[in-house]
């Protein structure tokens, strides 16, 4: 019995109040950005805020990190825009679900220690990234050579805009209620006042009147079905964790608390497959909206679940006017989103970081932006950052040398790291050209990673033996020893010879 | 991968064991004693050049061919070891050898390459490098096989010594205005290798106004720099030039070395080739 009281209240009910408030906040404020997402991909608004409420509930009980937000998002959303625009909103369902699959199986897999491999750099330009294609993406709504597109939709987009920045100075109201959800209810209450013809959520496709049903996906179950999804599923699914995992970090750090990251793939994973498969898209981790819901006070699970169940509350009550909502209110909100998203800090510290830092965060903006594809971009980023990491560890090897014997031995002293990146220098380093008797070659100071610097030792020995030159090796471990044993199938003389210790 | 470094400032005398070893090491230890240096002797012996280059490997069975191989490279480790022994045999008794002569310092570079190859390898602040001249006694030539290559190969100044060395007394520079008798006499001006030499300044071209100008230029730079000078323009074929010099009680050639183009020296032949030929007694290169 107390362990169940504890986990309640340490899950759910430790921080009711704060809660329940931080949860209503965030409810509202995913009703719009939902919708927004959903736009993004080329579905209607149901899709999204289906989706949205799927996950909200779903991660509440199954995510490792209390009180982050997930819903639907425009880091998934910017990846289906092909999917759907090519095949159909029901492919994109199946995507969805085979996406929460294979995120529940790298959950199951421990995947979420593979976020180590992403360093900081990776992680700003995958939000920076995200925010230019999430603006690039409003872009032709504000398109004025568009039929549909007025100068009356910039003129409202600006007042939203306005209201959004502005509204938050208020004393007091200015803090209780969202400024976006202000920003579409005085746009709204203005384009039903004067009866502009502006583009409205309504003309864009069905909004949902009930709560959402199960309904697996109408797609054939085939090969020729998987080979579609997959690629997307496979992005979707890349992409969602390691925006959920750079948002666990996130929260973990605000609240000072930790977070079982596996756990969050595995729930990531479950929650898109009950999204897919109840007509919602599959989305993840949100930054921002996790953000404001810690900064508003949640804490537990219960300010994620209340987000989600009020959504829905909402969006069923409010049916009727959801879709009366014009365009560039939600288009104004994008521009806040990816304003928010961007990390402005980073242009400033691009003069104070290291270059390496700097390359790896500008190539993964860069190839993100011209692929449109996230997850391709990060796998730049990651990389380029290990190709960085090897470069500087292969500086960690120096090898020094002395005379003895009248110049007749010569004792090489081998320090530090020997692998693919560094066993060129390490073969420059010695001076088989010299004749000498014997040669020491001392490695008991340095580590032999991999076959490419065990083979380099071969050549080492192997060349100075030819030389007719005693090869002397001392120190060589056991691991390096193991690895000899195993990839030299015709190693040097000296390189047989265990060393005592 | 680079050799081991020396002391800076140094002279190298190449050293092979041969008659030429004792004059050879009695210049070193005389340019050392001018330049106030050490003395790094240079043994260099390339393996694959002496050992059995026959392959033997032909059509045999992998395993046969692995196993003769492995016998080859074992006995071209056998005669590699041979030439280093032999090696420090040379260096060993060198020492012996200038200890008597120099209280200079000294050092040994014994290098498994081509003495061309470690003409290039010398530190950029090697001094000098102090070469015998001729082939070894049996040859009988009067450029060893290897010195034309190691003069071409070497971007330090170089003396060459035949079998008898006294200390310079009179320099003949041949001056042809290129950029190595340039560098000569830049050299001359800035080492105190030939402090104690009378140095005359000859260029082998018709007296013009303005040759006999350069020569007079050159001949006050060195007087700058308290060298004893004298100069002159003399006309006609530089080697019958040089040669009938020479025979006025000049001990000392000073020269730059083939500052001709490789081509023009294939077709035309090399003066330098055919002023080494002369058997001009010691001989100071200086490569462009």
């Amino acid at each position: 019995m107390t362990s169940i009281k504890s986990y309640l209240h340490n899950n759910w009910l430790g921080n009711l109040r704060l809660d329940v408030l931080s949860g209503l906040v965030v409810g509202l404020a995913l009703i719009p950005e939902a919708i927004a997402f959903s736009i993004i991909a080329g579905v209607d608004p149901k899709v999204g805020l289906y989706a949205s409420f799927c996950i909200a509930v779903v991660i509440s009980f199954l995510g490792g990190r209390p009180a982050m937000i997930s819903a639907a998002t425009a880091a998934m959303a910017l990846i289906m825009i092909t999917l759907v625009k090519d095949h159909g909103l029901e492919y994109l369902l199946a995507a969805s679900v085979l996406c929460g699959v294979i995120q529940f199986i790298m959950g199951v897999f421990k995947m979420g220690n593979l976020m180590r491999f992403v360093s900081r750099g990776v992680v700003i330009g995958f939000v920076n990234a995200l925010a230019i294609l999430i603006f690039a993406a409003q872009l032709p709504e504000l398109d004025i050579r568009r039929l549909d597109v007025s100068s009356l939709t910039i003129a409202l987009t600006v007042l939203g805009l306005g209201i959004i920045y502005l509204f938050p100075r208020l004393p007091k109201l200015g803090q209780l209620i969202p400024s976006p959800l202000i920003s579409i209810v005085v746009l709204t209450a203005l384009v039903l006042y004067f009866g502009a013809d502006v583009r409205q959520v309504g003309d864009l496709g069905e909004l949902p009147d009930t709560l959402p049903i199960f309904l697996w996906p109408d797609v054939p179950l085939n090969l020729e079905t998987l080979q579609i999804i997959l690629p997307y599923a496979l992005a979707l699914a890349v992409v969602g964790l390691l925006e959920s995992m750079m948002t666990a970090t996130i929260v973990d750090e605000l609240t000072d608390t930790d977070s079982d990251k596996n756990r969050e793939c595995r729930g990531q994973g479950i929650s898109n497959i009950v999204a897919g498969s109840f007509g919602g898209m599959a989305g993840c981790a949100m930054i921002g909206q996790s953000v404001i819901n810690v900064k508003s006070g949640g804490r537990t699970r219960l300010s994620t679940l209340i987000a989600g169940v009020w959504l829905i509350i909402l969006c069923v009550a409010l049916n009727d006017y959801v879709g009366l909502i014009p365009m560039a209110a939600l288009v104004a909100i994008m521009i806040m989103v990816s304003i928010g998203t961007f990390n402005w800090a980073s242009i400033r510290e691009l003069k104070t970081h290291p270059l390496s830092f700097n390359i790896v965060m500008l190539s993964t903006v860069l190839v993100t932006v011209i692929t449109h594809n996230l997850a391709l971009g990060v796998f730049t980023g990651v990389l380029l950052s290990a190709i960085i990491f090897a470069s500087k560890i292969a500086r960690f090897l120096i090898v020094t040398s002395s005379s003895e014997e009248n110049g007749r031995h010569r004792t090489y002293l081998v320090q530090g790291q020997v692998f693919f990146a560094s066993s060129g220098a390490f073969i420059d380093s010695f001076d088989v050209k010299e004749a000498l008797q014997k040669v020491v070659i001392d490695v008991n100071h340095a580590h032999f990673w991999d076959v490419t610097a065990i083979h380099a030792l071969d050549k080492v020995v192997s060349n100075f033996e030819r030389e007719g030159v005693l090869v002397e090796l001392n120190g060589l471990n056991k691991a390096s020893q193991y690895l000899v044993d195993r990839y030299l199938i015709n190693p040097s003389d000296s390189l047989k010879i265990i060393d005592a210790d | 991968m680079p050799h081991a470094s020396y002391p800076a400032n140094s002279v190298i005398a190449c050293v092979d064991g041969s008659n030429q070893q004792p004059t050879v090491l009695e210049a070193a230890s005389w340019a050392a004693s001018q330049l106030v240096c050490s003395i790094g002797l240079l043994h260099a012996h390339d393996p694959a050049r002496s050992g059995v280059t026959s392959d033997f490997s032909g059509s045999l069975s992998a395993k046969a061919r692995e196993s003769l191989l492995d016998k080859l490279s074992k006995a071209d480790a056998k005669s590699a070891r041979e030439l280093t022994e032999h090696g420090w045999d040379i260096l060993e008794s060198a020492k012996i050898q200038l200890k008597s002569a120099s209280t200079a310092q000294n050092f040994t570079l014994h290098w498994h390459q081509s003495l061309e190859r470690s003409m290039t390898q010398l530190q950029e602040d090697t001094a000098l490098v102090v070469l015998g001249q001729n082939g070894s006694e049996n040859s009988g030539k009067k450029i060893g096989h290897q010195v034309e290559s190691a003069i071409k190969a070497c971007s330090q100044p170089l003396l060459l010594t035949t079998p008898k060395f006294t200390a310079p007394k009179r320099a003949l520079l041949a001056f042809d205005n290129r950029s190595g008798s340039q560098e000569a006499l830049d050299w001359i001006g800035r080492y105190p290798l030939l402090f104690h030499t009378e140095i005359h300044v000859l260029m082998v071209a018709d007296p013009t106004p303005k040759n006999e100008a350069k020569v007079r230029e050159a001949v006050s730079a060195l007087k700058q720099n308290g060298r004893r000078a004298t100069g002159e323009v003399l006309p006609g074929k530089v080697i019958n030039v040089i040669d009938s010099e020479l025979s006025k009680g000049f001990d000392t050639l000073i020269m730059g070395a083939y500052g001709h183009s490789a081509i023009r020296e294939w077709v035309l032949g090399s003066n330098t080739r055919e002023l080494l030929q002369l058997n001009p007694g010691t001989c100071l290169c200086f490569r462009a």
